[in-house]
């Protein structure tokens, strides 16, 4: 028995109201928005957020590339691509330069993206002060009033406790010279990628039920200290595959006597430059 | 010439009730400038009711406070923004908890929780930051090397001068207490007594002191209202009410206190 | 010239918790201390001296009557100025020792007299300074100033109360018993000191438990006695 689903699964009504939700978020770039997280074919913990932005935005005209931790060839890059392909038939692709709509889990592309494209995040944790301030009763006061000494306490304690200021993904951010934002789980090194980027950036969280944009060109800050300014760490190792230097590796134990390896996490990237 | 105190705070009829039980009955007060004022009361009379309405954290039924640092007096607590209050709580006025744990984030380091406010100001200096912090804890008589320890490695005598020093670094020019000293120990009691005393004539702030321990009122104070079942039954200078008491229940309150 | 004045003044108890019993101390109790006078306060004891000290200061409420200082240049009414100026006038114009000793526990001797002057805005090396120097004159061996008084003799104590008056220039002291817990060398000092301060210009009214006392340094005296009941 063949089932038939709607262009990219969600009704149209479903995809409307995302779409809405999304000019929202545009219009107040880092801010969370709320909306109705659809039940979706998959768990929570499993990208729903990002699936759902990605169906409201696509269409037969798109190319679609899906990556997980930087590549395309996980399970999950794997059978989210498989799952648009057949719920709406779109071309997709491995390449960054030639994807219009890209979703992500956890890393931005190392290939530069152009004015066009769309970079749809997977979050599992929208709000940056969580951790701080589990309450949303606060932290929605938090950000109305622009207090985030909360966070500037975090990373005063990791100066005081490790000399600097470590925190290695999911960096805190201001967009926009106004929200404190969480860019998702990417490392601390893509950031400076978030930085007026000629493409847009969605993001979906679906079990937190909330969406955030930042538009094209949109400031993106990461927080730090006057003498203590930000500076992501990244090994110098290069790339045992394509020798590439300045990309974000993955460290790959090899054997069983604990030889690694460092690879590039973004599998497009390596690939071309092999 | 003649001398006219301007007052930075004003309360006119504060009134106030949970249910049907009235907390505060038609209430009025002024504070001067650099001036410590005492409420003290039996428990359920109303001081910490009244504490919270002047501070702005609970709302009267009637009644409002005016305040402003020239003796304008053109702000109102009851109609301020919430996000001018909160301002207000944080820079220009002050309020030290009975319980510090109240008041301190305790998985912060105590160097931590000094500098709260300065960076909540916009400081965004760690050397800066580091430095008021160590100056601080020296002025609260904290040994400077506890400053990255947390809180919940402190006595609660330090626990108590720690959320004095985090408070009392904005320079707050109006400092609300409640019971500063009642949880310690009495060994340790001396000590705060003897700092807040210090740091108050130090920094000239007004400060309004709740406390039913009429000896913390006298040594601190140098006014005083006694509170009776939610009202103010008697006010003037600290030493004139408690030695001369004028109204009934006042003359009870005094003469009850155990010698030691 | 006068510095205080007193008119008039009246005080009685009203002891609430007895019924509303009414007691009457003072009645119609006029008279004036000039610059550099000393007025000695005599009478039977319970007679009502010490109340009559108080009421001066504003320790009791008078009930009526006046009493003017001289603060600031101008003749200011102590029973009627607000709490806020009844303060800033006792802070600078008028002092007053009791009999007892009340300081915040395990506060050394020195800081104690010395706040007496940072509360007038003196700082700390400074007021440190002129405390230590009362405490010496006042044969309080340095090896006590940075203790708490709580553990001194009813005499070394006696002499903190008098140093934390003393330490200051005050125009106005009243003193309440200033040598009775004093043996005669130490009671000596303070004669002296307060002929200093007559000197200096001081207006004093004490009230000493010794007649000798009295003869040596008042000027005047003003009899207290119990009030029988035609006076009330």
């Amino acid at each position: 028995m063949t089932i038939y689903y709607n262009f990219a699964y969600l009704d149209e009504g479903t995809k409307k109201k995302i779409r809405r939700t999304l000019l929202k978020a545009v219009a107040i770039p880092g801010h969370q928005i709320p909306f109705a997280s659809r039940e979706m074919p998959l768990p929570y913990g499993w990208g729903t957020g990002g699936i759902q932005v990605t169906a409201a935005v696509i269409g037969p005209e798109d190319i679609l590339k899906v990556i997980d931790q930087g590549s395309d060839d996980t399970t999950n890059a794997v059978s989210i691509r498989n799952f648009f392909r057949s719920t709406t038939g779109v071309r997709t692709t491995t390449s960054t330069r030639e994807a219009t709509l890209i979703q992500t889990r956890h890393r931005i592309p190392e290939t530069p993206l152009h004015a066009g494209q769309i970079l749809v995040y997977q979050v599992p944790m929208p709000e940056p002060l969580f951790k701080l301030e589990p309450r949303v009763s606060e932290t929605i006061a938090l950000h109305a009033m622009a207090d985030y000494s909360l966070m500037y306490l975090k990373l005063y304690d990791q100066i005081t406790r490790y000399g600097r200021i470590a925190i290695g993904y999911e960096y805190p951010v201001i967009v926009h010279d106004r929200y404190l934002t969480s860019p998702s789980p990417i490392p601390a090194y893509d950031v400076p990628k978030m930085h007026m980027s000629p493409a847009l950036q969605l993001f979906g969280a679906g079990r937190e039920k909330r969406l955030y944009a930042i538009p094209p060109y949109t400031r993106v800050i990461p927080l730090d200290f006057t003498d203590y300014p930000f500076d992501p760490v990244n090994t110098r190792q290069p790339c045992a595959l394509c020798g590439a230097v300045e990309s974000y590796k993955d460290e790959i134990v090899i054997d069983d006597a604990g030889n690694r390896q460092f690879i590039c996490s973004d599998t497009d990237f390596c690939e071309h430059r092999r | 010439m003649s001398y006219r105190p301007v007052p930075i705070l004003m309360a006119r009829d504060l009134t106030l009730s949970f249910g049907t039980l009235c907390a505060l009955e038609s209430v009025s007060l002024e504070i001067y400038p650099g001036e410590v004022l005492a409420i003290v009361g039996e428990s359920g009379s109303g001081k910490t009711t009244l504490l919270n309405t002047l501070y702005g954290v609970l709302a009267p039924g009637a009644g409002e406070v005016r305040f402003g640092e020239n003796g304008e007096l053109d702000r109102c607590v009851q109609t301020l923004p919430r996000q001018q209050l909160r301002h207000l709580h944080r820079s220009a006025w002050g309020y030290v908890h009975q319980n510090p744990r109240d008041a301190l984030r305790m998985e912060i380091t105590a160097g931590g929780n000094i500098v709260e406010r300065l960076m909540a100001a916009g400081e965004k200096h760690y050397g800066t930051l580091r430095e008021k912090a160590l100056f601080w804890l020296q002025k609260v008589e904290i040994d400077p090397k506890r400053i990255d320890d947390l809180p919940t490695t402190f006595s609660g005598g330090m626990q108590q001068r720690l959320q004095i020093a985090r408070t009392l670094i904005s320079h707050p020019y109006l400092l609300f207490m409640d019971e500063p000293t009642s949880g310690l120990d009495v060994s340790v009691q001396a000590g705060l007594l003897d700092l807040l005393r210090n740091l108050v004539s130090e920094q000239r702030m007004a400060v309004i002191l709740v406390t039913h321990d009429l000896a913390v009122a006298r040594l601190l104070a140098g006014r005083i209202a006694v509170m009776q079942r939610g009202r103010i039954i008697e006010t003037g200078v600290t030493d004139q009410v408690l030695d001369d008491p004028q109204h009934p229940y006042t003359q009870l309150l005094v003469s009850s206190v155990l010698p030691a | 010239m006068n510095l205080l004045e007193v008119k008039d003044l009246r005080k009685t108890f009203t002891l609430h918790l007895r019924g509303g019993l009414q007691l009457a101390v003072l009645r119609n109790i006029s008279f004036s201390v000039a610059a550099g006078e000393c007025v000695a306060l005599v009478g039977p004891s319970g007679a009502g001296k010490s109340t009559l000290l108080r009421t001066i200061y504003g320790n009791y409420r008078a009930e009526s009557g006046s009493v003017t200082v001289m603060h600031d240049g101008e003749l200011v009414d102590l029973t009627r100025v607000p709490p806020q100026q009844l303060l800033v006038i006792r802070r600078h114009s008028i002092a007053y020792v009791s009999q007892f000793l009340r300081v915040i526990p395990r506060v050394s001797t020195r800081a104690i007299v010395a706040s007496v002057l940072k509360d007038q805005g003196v700082r700390s090396p400074d007021a440190d300074a002129r405390a230590e120097s009362i405490l010496l004159t006042l044969n309080l061996p340095l090896r006590l100033h940075g203790l708490p008084p709580a553990t001194f003799s009813g005499g070394e104590q006696q002499r903190v109360n008098l140093a934390r008056a003393l330490v200051t220039d005050h125009p106005v002291l009243l003193l309440d018993e200033p040598t009775a817990s004093l043996d005669a060398e130490n009671a000596a000092v303070v004669l002296s000191l307060i002929q200093d301060a007559k000197r200096a210009g001081r207006a004093i009214i004490s009230i000493f438990h010794d007649p000798d006392m009295t003869v040596r340094v008042a000027d005047r005296q003003i009899p207290i006695t119990s009030l029988t009941e035609n006076d009330r």
